[in-house]
């Protein structure tokens, strides 16, 4: 019971139910001294408990969309929710999982709750968030090239590392990376743009080449891979799959180049680095937009922001194997480490 | 014995391994098979597995060139003989080998890859809970079972010949066993009853087992003791009784000749007696016929004293003549036999009690019918004439009362003699049928001793018996018992003894 509910409980009845079974069963001297040390519980009550600053301001409903049920989803929601903790803004969440939940129900119940704002969380949640919720104030995370799915009433964070992060951080710690193998398909064509001007930029040198069909891969990548010191994987859904990647991983190790991966998975199954973002960051990057777009009275135009904050995996056997020397202070500073 | 317990014991043991080997041999070739073709299956399908993973790839990206080296490589294995890798649209990218052998196994397996959904992008990177597969390729392989049945044959030909060796081992030990456990003791064992049926009892059975053989051997030599001492024993009696036997047959032999001895003393006594009375009576005849002859002619020359002195003399030859007239008729009893024949006993006494014409006072009732008999008239005449002779004469009441009865009892007749006279004290129940022995003196009553002895005798030659009951002042009841049905005499027998 709160200091000001207690206070109104015995500005009625003059004490609380506990203390008026000891009052009116006690005799005079006793009864003074139970009536002090309410006194003394009632104002020592209200200093402790005093009335949180954020009961002033009225409390957001979030309605959260996972597309699957995933532990990064779940680490950018931490993220999310403790970037409002941080604002002192009363946040009341509201979660839906396509996995389990048809998008038309979740559409009824968001409708029906009135949510402030709608965190979509991976592609086919911005999908719901852009085909359905076409009147509320949606933020996304966790989506990889979102700029096909967005709407003017979206904004969100993508999942692509920009290539000159990447490439920025390749050369840092591996100063001698010079020849970069790429291959890349119709699907990826933007981004090979993307990393080419940035190898351009940062001094490497690109030798990719595209391919119709995965078909291809095997007799491609041995066509480049005595070229390249190292082999950048793309996030290309027509050209990796997983058997294709263990065969690449099988021939770097073969043919040793090393190969940077998509993720910190990749790393675990034989890559020697990844760059991956940072998931409770990205969950405040969409609450940072989330919070923008609640305080603005009038709609903005779609934002579109990039992970700011990367993380460095690494794999020291495939380094071993490869006869890579990582420094020490690489090692230290990665935030994942395998074959230790 | 041509098929001896050893026998029996070893052909139940040998049909026991028999059945359990072949059991055995069964169950294991069976269980060789069981196992050859697990470990085939488990091989074809480690070979098929292991294909079908590295045909993933190639399959994939097809890749038929590695797909051919795969076929090939797979085509080296033992006992694959046929080999076809097909993609998802079912064109075939690989087929070699035939597959027209007889005995053939054949393996199919899909190819699986997991599947990305192009829609959801971001799972290359964040990967994905929801792993779907999708078959790729399709892989045949064709296995031949010749080694397999070349295992197997190789593997029944061990186990039979194993089964065989072990059947053949069995047989040998088997009989060895038998033979040294089973027949051996028994054959001693045999061999020492035969001896011992044979008479010879020191004979002892060798058998030094512990067993069941042993304790049989054991207990068969103490019986064989015991026997030896039974027989031991039985001679020692068979000779004392041999000896009693003999001793027995002398004193028989002494006896009947005491017997002869003492026959041929009776009837010399009994011829003496006869004749001494015989020749008696003549001399005496003639003594009282001179003292009548005295009376008659002198009568007038004697005393009176005279006078009773020679009646003396005629009364004592006339008491000696009676005398020797009874010992004549007790001779008689036995010594002359007389011809049997149907007696009416109520004629008999009828007779009787005419001839001894009771006094008047003395009454006589026959208290029932007499039965009739075979025996001799005359000396049933005798018996009741004596019986009531003597009731008569020793009567001393007033009116005195003789009763004759008859009754049954078994197989003899009961006959009673009851009077009311002065009855006999009991010590004098046995003297009175001895001879000579009267109660009173001879003067009284003229008595001789000789009527209840002759009874007695004549009673006991037809095996009968008398005795009497007796109280003084009471009267006597004299009983005597003949046999209803005929039976041998005695006398007949002694009568042809004389006769002899």
């Amino acid at each position: 019971m709160s200091g000001i509910r207690k206070i109104l409980f015995i500005a009625k009845f003059g004490f609380t139910p506990l203390e008026r079974n000891l009052f009116l069963g006690s005799a005079p001297l006793k009864r003074g001294l139970l009536t002090g040390f309410i006194f003394f519980w009632i104002f020592s009550d209200g200093l402790c408990f005093a009335v949180p600053p954020e009961l002033a301001k009225p409390i957001k409903r979030a309605a959260v969309i996972f597309s699957s049920n995933i532990e990064p989803y779940q680490q950018s929601l931490k993220g999310f929710e403790e970037f409002f903790r941080e604002q002192k803004e009363s946040l009341h969440v509201y979660k839906y999982n396509l996995e389990k939940e048809s998008a038309g129900a979740v559409y009824l119940q968001i409708e029906k709750e009135k949510s402030d704002i709608v965190l979509a969380l991976g592609t086919k949640a911005l999908r719901l968030a852009k085909e359905k919720l076409k009147n509320m104030p949606v933020v996304f995370s966790m989506v990889l090239n979102p700029e096909a799915i967005t709407d003017l009433n979206i904004s969100g964070v993508s999942l692509d590392i920009p290539p000159e992060i990447k490439l920025k951080n390749l050369k840092s710690i591996f100063p001698d990376a010079k020849k970069i193998g790429l291959i890349y398909s119709p699907q990826s064509e933007l981004l090979y743009n993307d990393i080419s001007r940035a190898c351009t930029d940062l001094g490497f040198q690109l030798v990719s080449k595209k391919i119709n069909s995965k078909k291809e891969f095997p007799d491609v990548l041995k066509d480049i891979s005595w070229q390249i010191d190292w082999f950048m994987m793309t996030p290309d859904t027509d050209i990796y799959f997983p058997k294709l990647v263990e065969h690449l991983l099988r021939a770097s190790l073969e043919n040793k180049f090393p190969v940077i991966g998509l993720s910190s998975t990749y790393v675990r199954a034989g890559a020697l680095i990844s760059f991956d973002c940072d998931y409770e960051d990205l969950g405040r990057q969409a609450a940072e937009l989330a919070m923008e777009r609640l305080g603005e009275e009038k709609q903005v135009n779609t934002q579109l922001v990039r992970p700011r904050k990367v993380k460095i995996s690494l794999n020291l056997l495939t380094a071993e194997i490869l006869g890579i020397k990582i420094p020490p202070e690489n090692i230290e500073q990665a935030s994942q480490v395998f074959g230790k | 014995m041509k098929f001896g317990i050893s026998k029996k014991v070893s052909l139940l043991f040998i049909i026991l391994v028999v059945v359990l080997a072949a059991t055995l041999g069964c169950y294991f070739i069976r269980y060789q098979r069981a196992t050859l073709e697990d470990e085939f299956d488990e091989r074809a399908k480690a070979l098929l597995n292991s294909l079908v993973v590295s045909v993933e790839y190639p399959l994939l990206v097809e890749d038929e060139k590695s797909l051919q080296i795969l076929g090939n490589g797979v085509l080296q294995q033992k006992d694959i003989i046929f080999c076809e890798i097909r993609n998802m649209d079912d064109d075939i990218l690989f087929k070699e080998g035939t597959r027209n052998e007889k005995y053939v196994m054949q393996y199919f397996s899909p190819v699986f890859t997991e599947k990305v959904t192009p829609l959801v992008r971001e799972d290359i990177i964040l990967g994905s809970e929801k792993r779907q597969k999708e078959v790729t390729g399709k892989i045949f392989l064709v296995f031949s079972l010749a080694g397999l049945m070349e295992k197997l044959s190789q593997a029944k030909k061990t186990i039979g010949f194993l089964v065989i060796g072990g059947i053949v081992l069995a047989f040998v030990l088997i009989n060895l066993l038998t033979r040294l456990v089973l027949s051996n003791p028994i054959n001693e064992l045999m061999k020492g009853i035969k001896k011992i049926a044979e008479g010879n009892l020191h004979y002892k059975v060798p058998i030094k087992t512990q067993d069941e053989i042993g304790i049989l051997a054991t207990s068969f030599n103490r019986m064989t003791g015991h026997l030896k001492q039974m027989v031991d024993n039985l001679n020692c009696e068979v000779a004392e009784r041999k000896k009693a036997e003999e001793l027995l047959e002398k004193l028989n032999e002494d006896l009947e000749s005491t017997i002869q001895e003492l026959s041929r003393s009776n009837r010399d006594l009994q011829e003496f007696a006869y004749i001494a009375a015989h020749d008696l009576k003549t001399p005496l005849r003639g003594i009282g016929t001179l003292a009548e002859w005295l009376i008659t002619d002198y009568k007038d020359k004697f005393d009176q004293e005279g006078k009773e002195r020679v009646d003396l003399i005629v009364s004592r030859a006339k008491r000696i003549d009676s005398l020797i007239d009874s010992i004549l008729r007790y001779s008689e009893v036995g010594r002359i036999s007389q011809e049997k024949q149907e007696v009416d006993l109520n004629s008999v006494l009828s007779k009787v009690i005419q001839e001894i014409q009771p006094p008047e006072n003395v009454e006589i009732i026959v208290e029932n019918e007499l039965p009739t008999i075979m025996c001799s008239k005359k000396w049933m005449i005798q018996v009741f004439q004596n019986l009531l002779s003597n009731a008569i004469r020793y009567m001393d009441k007033p009116k005195g009362q003789i009763k004759v009865g008859c009754s049954e009892e078994n197989n003899f007749w009961v006959f009673s003699v009851c009077d009311n006279g002065p009855g006999i004290e009991q010590k004098y129940f046995e003297k009175i049928f001895k001879i000579f022995q009267t109660l009173s003196t001879r003067d009284e009553n003229e008595a001789v001793g000789m009527g209840l002895p002759l009874t007695k005798k004549i009673i006991e030659l037809y095996d009968g018996r008398i005795w009497i009951q007796s109280e003084p002042g009471q009267g006597s009841t004299f009983y005597f018992t003949l046999p209803k049905q005929e039976k041998r005499l005695k006398n007949e027998k002694l009568g042809a003894n004389i006769t002899c």
